[in-house]
């Protein structure tokens, strides 16, 4: 099934958008699955959301294997990109927080294709894991993640896409 | 002191706070398919949020027996391992801590400043709440623990014991 490449940037309701600031633009880029575009690098968005204790960049674009990383009580860390894909494929989502006292993490993930599949999950997660999420084929898809807590004091939180 | 609950906004502007093996995976799968249904969706607004805004609040309360079994289930997925004894004794003397375990009185303290709140019984009458949240019930209950641990007797009086206060709670809810 040939698919017309979208992006290089978009989103559901525009998949052809430019490249953009991460820190400004609603869109996130294009993959091709889990691969290289010929001319393009394969990534996602990250945000740290409500994380205002020694964040990195409010959001940046990061690829497989690159850890995010922040201090806060009361935050958390999202990732989103958009895929173009022939063939299901795997996504790894990766989480580490040392919260010890009262409080309570949160994880989620969510992904939409144009084609209308679509799925969710949320759990108040483990202080540290792997959730391995199959993304169905389709000639444009969005996908979310994000891992957060709720702590009366100042922890760390990691996570990363593999 | 600052509130470190969460809470998912229903679409008729009531909230349930994020209450540990309560539903949690079902209520979001219910946000989700009314958020796609709307055709205006936006990862965000599935996500929980800090703060209630004075909203009413709907709150399932499970029995505290079968929610304990489930949370020793939940800290045991993956490569962890912890005994049913060695939960109750770090219970028991204040040196364990992990969320799952949070008494659920002490969760629906986050509520303090809400308009209202309505509990109902977990399971059996969690697609009313979604229903007066604004939902559409689910055909299936998502992320159902598979195998639960069975307590000795013993076990289950000291659980008794450190959940009193949810046993009284739902016991209101169940006369």
């Amino acid at each position: 099934m040939p698919i017309l490449r979208a992006g290089p940037w978009g989103n559901l309701n525009s998949p052809h958008e430019d490249e953009a600031d991460p820190e400004e633009s609603p869109y996130s880029p294009v993959n091709c699955g889990r691969n290289n575009w010929p001319n393009q690098t394969w990534g996602a968005v990250a945000t740290a959301e409500d994380i205002d204790i020694e964040p990195f960049p409010y959001s940046s674009v990061v690829g497989f294997n690159e850890t995010v990383t922040g201090r806060t009580d009361l935050g958390g860390i999202s990732f989103v990109f958009c895929y173009q894909a022939t063939a299901a494929f795997n996504i790894e989502f990766n989480w580490s927080f040392s919260l010890d006292a009262a409080g309570l993490p949160d994880l989620g993930w969510d992904y939409i294709t144009i084609e209308g599949n679509n799925d969710s999950y949320f759990e108040t997660p483990n202080n540290s894991g792997t959730k391995t999420i199959q993304l169905p084929a389709s000639t444009f898809g969005e996908f979310s993640c994000f891992v957060a807590i709720g702590s009366p004091d100042i922890e760390d939180i990691e996570a990363s896409l593999s | 002191m600052k509130n470190v609950y969460k809470f998912f906004q229903f679409p008729n502007g009531s909230v349930i706070p994020l209450i540990p093996k309560c539903g949690l995976t079902s209520t979001n799968s219910a946000i989700f398919k009314q958020l796609i249904k709307g055709g205006n969706f936006n990862h965000k607004l599935l996500r929980p949020v800090y703060k209630h805004d004075n909203k009413p609040a709907l709150a399932p309360i499970r029995d505290a027996v079968e929610r304990f079994k489930s949370a020793v289930y939940q800290v045991n997925k993956g490569d962890q391992s912890i005994t049913v004894d060695e939960i109750l004794d770090g219970l028991e003397a204040g040196t364990y801590r992990n969320q799952h375990f949070q008494s659920q009185t002490d969760i629906l303290k986050g509520c303090e400043g809400c308009e209202s709140v309505k509990l109902y019984r977990f399971p059996e009458d969690f697609q009313q709440m979604l229903i007066d949240g604004g939902l559409e019930p689910l055909s299936e209950h998502r992320n159902k623990s598979t195998d639960k641990p069975e307590l000795t007797e013993e076990q289950e009086t000291r659980v008794r014991a450190l959940y009193a206060d949810d046993i009284a709670l739902r016991a209101t809810l169940d006369t």
